[in-house]
């Protein structure tokens, strides 16, 4: 036991100060002394501050280069958009799809978001006249995204009865088609219909096999 | 297949408004640490902790947003027990806890649990604590008995221990609002990325009785008492030019409910009173603090008193323009009343969690409790007691370097001939 003479107190610990009054300590601890809370490093998971902003510079430095590039030599429309707007996918990928801690439902829900808006940046790009990112890309992804969901959730033991939420609200998602033509924004009904009718059936079958989860579920996310 | 859903639970009153304002500054997590007089084997630790985890699914929970309120659903994911660092009560991470609001640490002789407020509070914690160090010890091959003090996992656990006490006790009638004058705040150079600086003091729990007994006073205000006189030695006193008109002193001590209201709950049911002292006559001793204190004590923990500020806080969540305002919305104006009614109305909280005790077959086996709370955006200085076996463990947790309230604290007992010592993360080797 080591002693401070200045606090006039006793303290175990393999450091040579007084926590109080920084003074040195007097004595020993035993060989065998333990310290009561070690100085460990906690295991750094994600990409480091330094990392992040390496590449952060870099990409915006890219853009920027890409830019200059598409000023000096004009093309059809502004081309360098496309590039640019793949480094920033890049970047939403690495930030919150490979360096993240979230569930994999969130992760491919997020990928699918980023790759309609790139799609829609290069479609605006290449074909303004023809909205092919919104008529058939969109939907088409929303389709995949909620039919993995749904088979992850059918693998998963007990899949529905946990995570049945999030499918819940990928089924209110898979509406936004059909919102988009009634806005006419989009100008095909088929892939929209068929969209939401695929979210529907999703619905159905919880309404009919997991009938419970659904009514709990609900009552659980509006409750107030 | 099965077709019933995972459990829910709503979050109690005071558990609501933590989700919307805990931020790496303001972690608003809680530690109760138990050192064993043996060394803890992780593999047997993580066994009982799987067990008893299923004792109390209140714990074995992750954090949801609904759409008007967040609450509480069950996790199924593993939980994994971890080595514990000179980290004290830092910003918890729910993600890399694999969704739980729940830390275990172990290290040597020691198992630390480390709970986020809106899971429950100390007494709530300090029972969790209490069933896993039982089992432990009883999975060690020890023969220990729970003796009607523990809850073991062999016992299925209660509806009552879930409920909301602050919704079922509070008075519709009773339910006024106080304003409240700004305290004294305790400023200081932040530690880096407002890391805990931890300092806990051991005293023989009979010598302070008796200095309390010889005040005529109980030991919390004792303790009140004296951290309130040393911020006013090392802080006001002698600063001439500001010591005439200082903001008072407050001191936010939170009362355990369940000595007031038959309740069992497992979650939060505590009020946090305000005791109050105005520091600017001329020189005051611990003398006139523990008289005022006293005084304020008697005043504001009187059964009326408690059941208004439960019923203040009960009435906001009641009203249903509040509760019809969509969560995301609601999230924003939760901000702004914690800024304004939250800790910001205190100079520094004191939270006591008062005498554990287990059963005599474990006793042999216990080294010392110890109980710390969090540092915050406005109170950079904290303290937690509790006593075991004539060890009064008290911990003051602070997210600044300046330490000199806590040397004079502990230096009042020296100077009386009580034996203290002390314990720290050291904090600064960090730096």
């Amino acid at each position: 036991m080591k002693k401070c003479d200045k606090c006039n107190i006793t303290i175990s610990t393999i450091h040579d100060y007084c926590p109080l009054c920084h003074q040195t300590l007097s004595g020993s601890v035993n060989d065998n002394h333990v310290e009561l809370y070690p100085h460990i490093d906690t295991l750094q998971k994600n990409l480091s501050p330094k990392a992040q902003k390496l590449i952060l510079f870099f990409s915006i430095l890219s853009i920027i280069v890409l830019s200059i590039i598409n000023i000096i030599y004009p093309g059809p429309g502004f081309w360098s958009l496309i590039p640019s707007g793949a480094i920033v996918y890049l970047w939403f990928l690495i930030k919150f799809i490979v360096f993240t801690r979230t569930s994999s439902i969130v992760r491919i829900t997020l990928t699918t978001s980023f790759i309609s808006i790139l799609l829609f940046l290069i479609n605006t790009q290449t074909d303004p006249e023809l909205f092919w990112s919104l008529d058939y890309a969109l939907p088409s992804l929303i389709i995949a995204n909620n039919t993995t969901i749904f088979m992850i959730l059918m693998i998963r033991k007990e899949g529905f009865k946990y995570d049945s939420s999030n499918l819940l609200l990928l089924i209110l998602v898979s509406s936004i088609p059909l919102l988009l033509f009634y806005l006419n924004i989009i100008s095909d009904l088929k892939m929209p219909l068929i969209c939401y009718s695929h979210g529907m059936l999703i619905m159905l079958y919880m309404l009919v096999f997991y009938p419970n989860v659904l009514k709990e579920l609900i009552k659980r996310i509006f409750h107030i | 297949m099965r077709s019933t859903a995972s459990k829910w639970y709503r979050l109690d009153n005071a558990a609501k408004i933590f989700p919307e304002v805990y931020n790496k500054i303001e972690s608003h997590t809680f530690r109760v640490q138990i050192s064993l007089k043996e060394e803890i084997d992780p593999l047997i630790l993580q066994q009982v902790v799987d067990a008893v985890l299923l004792r109390f699914p209140m714990f074995k929970v992750k954090l949801r947003k609904g759409f008007f309120w967040s609450y509480l659903e069950e996790n199924k994911k593993q939980f994994s027990i971890q080595k514990m660092s000179h980290e004290v009560n830092s910003y918890m991470d729910f993600k890399s806890n694999n969704d739980y609001l729940l830390k275990i640490f172990y290290h040597h002789t020691t198992i630390a649990i480390e709970a986020f407020h809106t899971l429950t509070d100390g007494t709530g914690l300090s029972e969790f604590m209490k069933s896993l160090t039982y089992e432990y010890l009883k999975a060690q091959g020890h023969l220990v008995t729970p003796d009607n003090i523990i809850l073991t996992s062999k016992e299925q656990s209660r509806n009552d221990e879930s409920e909301d006490s602050s919704k079922i006790y509070y008075n519709k009638k009773n339910k006024s609002r106080l304003h409240e004058h700004p305290p004294f705040k305790i400023n200081g150079t932040h530690t880096h990325d407002y890391k805990i600086n931890l300092i806990t003091g051991i005293i023989p729990t009979k010598n302070v009785l008796m200095l309390a007994k010889s005040s005529n006073v109980t030991l919390t205000q004792y303790i009140t008492a004296l951290v309130m006189y040393t911020i006013y030695k090392t802080k006001i006193q002698y600063r001439n030019h500001t010591n005439k008109h200082q903001n008072p002193i407050k001191i936010g001590v939170p009362v355990n409910l369940r000595s007031r209201f038959p309740s069992q709950t497992m979650r939060n049911f505590v009020n946090i009173v305000s005791i109050c002292a105005d520091t600017t006559g001329d020189d005051m001793s611990l003398d006139d603090f523990l008289i005022l204190v006293k005084k304020e004590f008697v005043t504001k923990t009187t059964h009326e008193e408690l059941s208004r500020i439960m019923s203040e806080y009960v009435s906001y969540e009641k009203k249903l323009y509040i509760r019809l305002v969509p969560h995301f919305i609601k999230s924003y104006f939760m901000k702004i009343g914690y800024s304004r009614l939250g800790s910001s109305l205190f100079s520094l909280s004191l939270s006591n969690l008062g005498s554990i005790t287990f059963p005599n077959s474990m006793e042999p086996y216990i080294n010392d409790v110890a109980f710390m709370v969090g540092a915050s955006r406005n109170n950079n200085l904290n303290c937690a007691l509790v006593s075991f076996d004539n060890k009064l463990k008290i911990s003051f947790t602070s997210n600044i370097l300046e330490n000199n309230i806590q040397r004079e604290f502990f230096r009042h007992f020296t100077a009386l001939d009580i034996p203290v010592e002390i314990e720290s993360n050291f904090l600064e080797e960090t730096l």
